[in-house]
């Protein structure tokens, strides 16, 4: 009798599989996660200014009289170098900011603001001031203009 | 005779079960969601802050300070109630007696006003602050 061979053919393959499906499911899922708690960083700065009072000095006490800064109220941005008068003439912002650099750091500034002028427009003052290391900074009323509520 | 084949496949596949891992990363994700700190509601959201890019930025902020927001409209808002002036007033007057008994002048007051806000309605503000004998205040605003 014939030997027949048989041929045994044997895979010995030995395969480490790793699933990858579900693992990337994990990793997309700790993705969304931190990214729907991550908080934008937003920094902040405080801009101090002193508020009129009662012991005030009176300006006869002080030599050098103090710069006036007037902040007007204006409609639309159309007389935008008009907003900022100081000691009564219109100043551009870009002027004021030079100024600014060649006072003294202890220069009592007076900022008055109109009544119907926005927030923004004063904040931009102070930020020129805390450039310029300014720190004697007084807000006063300016009663000359009606303030005109917001219609509720 | 039928010839039979026999195939014989002998694999050694190792596979590590994701199953339960990904049970287990759920389980963490709702620990965490569930277990975050809120933090204490004193900046409001209504508030658009002015830009001062020369300002000096902020570390912390003292605890013990009163912070105003002013919305756009003029609504005088701490800690998300809604206060009239005299109703501000009243509340510096007690927070500095609370907190800064020895010096009231000490205790920061920090208003956060809109920079949309007519500054009619700052001057309001300012004027409660000023009713309660103290007369420093800081404005914030935002460095971009």
């Amino acid at each position: 009798m014939s030997k027949r061979r048989t041929r045994k053919t044997r895979k010995t393959d030995d395969k480490v599989e790793v699933p990858m499906s579900s693992m990337i499911d994990v990793v997309f899922l700790l993705l969304i996660y931190f990214i729907v708690t991550q908080k934008p960083i937003i920094e902040d700065t405080l801009l101090d200014v002193n508020l009129p009072s009662p012991d005030t000095k009176s300006s006869s006490q002080n030599p050098v009289p103090p710069l006036t800064i007037d902040v007007m109220d204006l409609k639309g941005y159309e007389n935008a170098d008009k907003i900022y008068h100081v000691n009564g003439e219109p100043w551009a912002l870009s002027t004021i900011r030079t100024q600014m650099k060649s006072y003294d750091k202890d220069k009592t500034l007076v900022i008055r603001c109109g009544p119907n002028a926005t927030h923004g427009k004063l904040i931009k003052i102070l930020d020129l001031c805390s450039e310029a290391k300014l720190t004697n900074l007084n807000i006063i009323n300016d009663d000359s203009v009606k303030f005109v509520p917001y219609q509720q | 005779m039928a010839k039979k084949k026999k195939k014989v496949y002998d694999q050694d596949v190792a596979e590590i079960p994701i199953a339960s891992m990904i049970d287990v990363v759920f389980l963490l994700i709702i620990f965490f969601v569930v277990t975050a700190a809120m933090e204490k509601d004193v900046i409001d959201q209504y508030v658009c802050l002015a830009d001062a890019p020369h300002g000096k930025a902020l570390e912390t902020i003292n605890p013990n300070s009163v912070i105003i927001n002013l919305r756009k409209d003029g609504r005088i808002a701490v800690s998300d109630i809604i206060y009239t002036e005299e109703q501000l007033s009243n509340l510096i007057k007690t927070r500095a007696q609370e907190w800064y008994a020895n010096d009231p002048t000490k205790m920061p007051i920090i208003v956060r006003g809109d920079k949309r806000v007519k500054h009619g309605y700052i001057r309001k503000v300012l004027d409660a602050i000023t009713a309660t004998e103290l007369y420093g205040v800081k404005f914030m605003a935002v460095i971009e």
